[in-house]
């Protein structure tokens, strides 16, 4: 063997020069990778499921992807996927645009689930007797809601965080070669497309046109619930204590199920109803724990409505004055 | 047991057995239970347990393993004064492949290869729609959605007035081939749907496929193309993950394991490169059947592909204690053929001889010239094939023991349809106990 003398010790022989850039690079990816490992490991019960993990992502990504496809289709030009670079921007670790992606996951999961485990009964589906009630109000926003559930997977947002999330694709898309203004112009368009109602919105509009008497919500809940209309459940239930979709949609969520049996009791829902609603979700989420459930039921159950609808109080402001609320707490 | 039957138990407010009917006692009692005492079989006690502390009605599907049997069955629990009342209809014994019940079940596959998808419930009641297709086939999806499958379709009758739409709901079945009509656009569609049931084992709607009609004798033909043509992305590319992932288990890349996790591993990674062989023949046979199939020939050295194919089987040949006699395998032998169908046939050839051969045995290899044709002769000291069987061993999925691992049956099949298609054959003279003798003819080249 011998030993190439032409090229001085310590000096970076012709070519090699991406090798060491790689390698330095690497080296500081194995610092970003412990640091997220340690949190990882530490993050206990908080840490996402991995189906939900994985789900989240490949919506994420979806997303994405189908907004650079369609602005690149008005293009007339691909690129590749802007995906890695938006994360490498930190422009995706947006907490807003990201509860909207996790909570609606988490529907669609719940909603599978539900669907799953469902038995019907003899009679006719919910939202089969509601396209047929004769209330011509009631079986619009049925269809409507129908449609949209249709659709469910196409991974859209709302609105406002769409039109964000389409800027900074755009913004990904931008090299030294493109025609920037026409980019511009067809980012905008994407922007402010008229996007069909997202599924809450539509399941919003369907619970404000049934508007059910409080001697109706107990049934109409049970019946969204068993049959896999997790987001409609969500929209009734908000509409019946006036609060913001997503407020309930993460109460709805959280397998610890003290804040929902509060706002059941919030509308003076029967034992029996509450009782029926908790076995379902845990028919349909092997988290919650049904027998711990059983011990508290009847203490549940006793709670005071208007008790209730006190301890809720605070989650009726509006979402700003609380993320306010809670910033100046953790300051 | 049947599906009507039901079976009655009371429970007293502290879950044990107060009363049964002769078959509930007779499963309890050979469970291990008895009256006075909690349920012996536990998936039933705790739906008793649940009914009575939450005081509501509460029914699952449960399956019980009685004696040899595992039974699917539908429990409901319903509270009672002075206790709990159970019944419990057996739905079906469970067969031994099905996953557990709950996403499994309710997780149907749509037809393959369908232009667009709707799904229904038990009602008939359209649930779902592929988002383009009412644009695509000219009907209004909010106005069907929720509404009955024939308030879309208007369903015709096929040969003899069947409509195998509505035979397949009577059977609880799946169905394809239903001729129908969109109403609005008046397009002619063909339809296919694949049952679906509940947690409780019961009819729970379809999901099925809509194709234009025209191209649509469907679906066999369909499901054809699409397996011909998408093969590499529906089992190819899957089937390799499967076996990439188990091998870099079986390997501990990820860290160190049990040996048994391993050997499973192995296992499977094995199964799946039985499973990509099986793959690899059943493209070729898709590829020999076509009416349109060919191979495109040129004057090739066989003593060169010969030795390749060797070359190939070394290894094997080394494990199994088998020795290749490659005798005159030194001088060139010309003949008409294609380079890559020429090589899968001698591997295939030489691969069998390999296996049959005892450990210690001979493997020869010889190549002649007679005439116009150029010959090459496998042999081997195997059990030989009696010669009743010496054209069977050519036809599809042939094994003339069905114990023998390994092989799929189809290499002799597809090895003789690859010969004959360069203009040659692949025939076999062989007596049991005698060893095979393979022979390979093609046209000589200049």
């Amino acid at each position: 063997m011998s030993v190439d003398t032409s090229i001085a010790a310590g000096a970076i022989p012709p070519g090699a020069g991406p090798l060491f850039a790689r390698a330095a690079a690497a080296g500081r990816r194995d610092d970003a990778r412990l640091t997220a490992a340690v949190a990882d490991v530490l993050l206990g019960d908080e840490r996402l499921d991995d189906r939900t993990r994985t789900a989240v992502a490949a919506r994420l990504a979806a997303t994405v992807e189908g907004i650079q496809a369609t602005i690149a289709a008005r293009l007339g030009r691909t690129a590749p996927s802007v995906l890695p670079l938006l994360a490498d921007a930190g422009l995706l670790r947006d907490p807003e645009m990201m509860a909207a992606l996790i909570g609606r996951v988490g529907i669609d999961l719940l909603a599978e689930a539900l669907a799953t485990h469902h038995v019907p009964d003899d009679g006719r589906a919910l939202i089969a007797r509601l396209v047929d009630c004769g209330d011509a109000a009631i079986e619009a926003a049925a269809r409507a809601y129908l449609l949209a559930d249709n659709r469910r997977h196409d991974g859209d947002l709302p609105p406002p965080l769409h039109a964000r999330l389409v800027w900074r694709v755009a913004a990904a898309l931008v090299t030294e070669d493109a025609d920037t203004p026409a980019l511009v112009e067809a980012a905008s368009r994407e922007a402010s497309a008229e996007t069909a109602a997202p599924l809450e919105t539509a399941a919003a509009r369907l619970a404000t046109a049934i508007g059910a008497r409080n001697d109706e919500i107990g049934g109409l809940l049970i019946d969204a619930l068993a049959e896999g209309h997790a987001a409609l459940f969500v929209a009734v239930l908000a509409h019946a204590l006036a609060l913001e979709d997503s407020v309930v949609r993460d109460v709805v969520l959280d397998p610890d199920g003290d804040r929902l049996w509060l706002m059941l009791r919030a509308l003076d829902l029967p034992r029996e109803t509450i009782a029926r609603i908790a076995l379902t979700l845990s028919d349909a989420d092997h988290r919650r724990d049904i027998d711990a459930f059983a011990d508290v039921l009847d203490a549940i159950a006793a709670v005071p409505a208007e008790t209730a609808r006190a301890s809720l109080a605070a989650l009726s402001y509006p979402r700003a004055f609380r993320d306010a609320l809670q910033a100046l707490r953790h300051g | 047991m049947s599906g009507a039957m039901v079976m009655a138990a009371t429970l007293d407010t502290a879950d044990r057995l107060v009363s049964a009917d002769a078959d509930f006692a007779a499963l309890n009692t050979r469970a291990g239970g008895a009256v006075g005492a909690s349920l012996a079989v536990p998936q039933l006690a705790t739906i008793v347990r649940l009914a009575r502390r939450l005081r509501i009605p509460v029914a699952r599907s449960v399956t019980i393993a009685d004696g040899e049997i595992d039974l699917e069955c539908w429990v409901r629990a319903v509270p009672v004064a002075e206790g709990v009342a159970l019944t419990m209809s057996p739905q079906r014994e469970r067969p031994a492949w099905r996953s557990p019940l709950a996403g499994a079940a309710f997780d149907v596959a749509p037809p393959p290869g369908a232009d667009w998808l709707w799904e229904s419930d038990a009602t008939l009641r359209l649930t779902r729609l592929s988002p383009d297709a009412g644009t695509r086939y000219g009907f209004d999806a909010a106005s069907v959605l929720g509404r009955p499958l024939t308030r879309l379709f208007a369903l015709d009758a096929g040969a003899e007035g069947a409509l195998p739409l509505l035979e397949a709901v009577a059977a609880r079945e799946s169905f394809d081939r239903q001729q129908a009509t969109i109403r609005e656009s008046r397009r002619p569609v063909i339809l296919a749907g694949n049952a679906r049931r509940d947690a409780s084992g019961e009819f729970a709607g379809f999901v099925g496929g809509a194709w234009p009609a025209g191209i649509a004798d469907l679906p066999e033909e369909t499901l054809s193309d699409t397996f011909a043509t998408r093969l590499d992305a529906i089992l190819r590319v899957p089937l390799g993950r499967i076996i990439a992932n188990a091998d870099s288990i079986n390997a501990g890349a990820e860290g160190p394991i049990d040996p048994h996790y391993a050997d499973y591993a192995a296992d499977i990674a094995g199964a799946g490169r039985h499973l990509m062989g099986l793959v690899d023949d059943l493209a070729d046979i898709e590829a020999i059947e076509r009416p349109d199939f060919a191979v495109e020939t040129e004057t090739l050295d066989l003593t060169d592909i010969a030795q390749r194919a060797v070359g190939l089987l070394r290894v094997r040949a080394a494990d199994g204690g088998v020795t290749i006699d490659r005798g005159d395998l030194d001088r060139p032998l010309m003949a008409v053929a294609d380079f890559r169908r020429a090589l899968q046939i001698l591997v295939n050839l030489i691969g069998n001889a390999v296996r049959y051969s005892p450990r210690g045995g001979t493997v020869w290899l010889r190549l002649q010239r007679e005439g116009d044709r150029a010959i090459l002769i496998v042999a081997d000291q195997g059990r030989g094939i009696a010669a009743d069987d010496h054209e069977r061993i050519f036809a599809k999925f042939a094994r003339l023991d069905p114990a023998e691992p390994g092989g799929s049956g189809l290499g002799l099949y597809i090895a003789r349809r690859l010969a004959r298609a360069m203009g040659g054959d692949l025939t076999v003279d062989s007596a049991p106990g005698q060893g095979a003798r393979f022979v390979l003819t093609l046209r000589a080249g200049k």
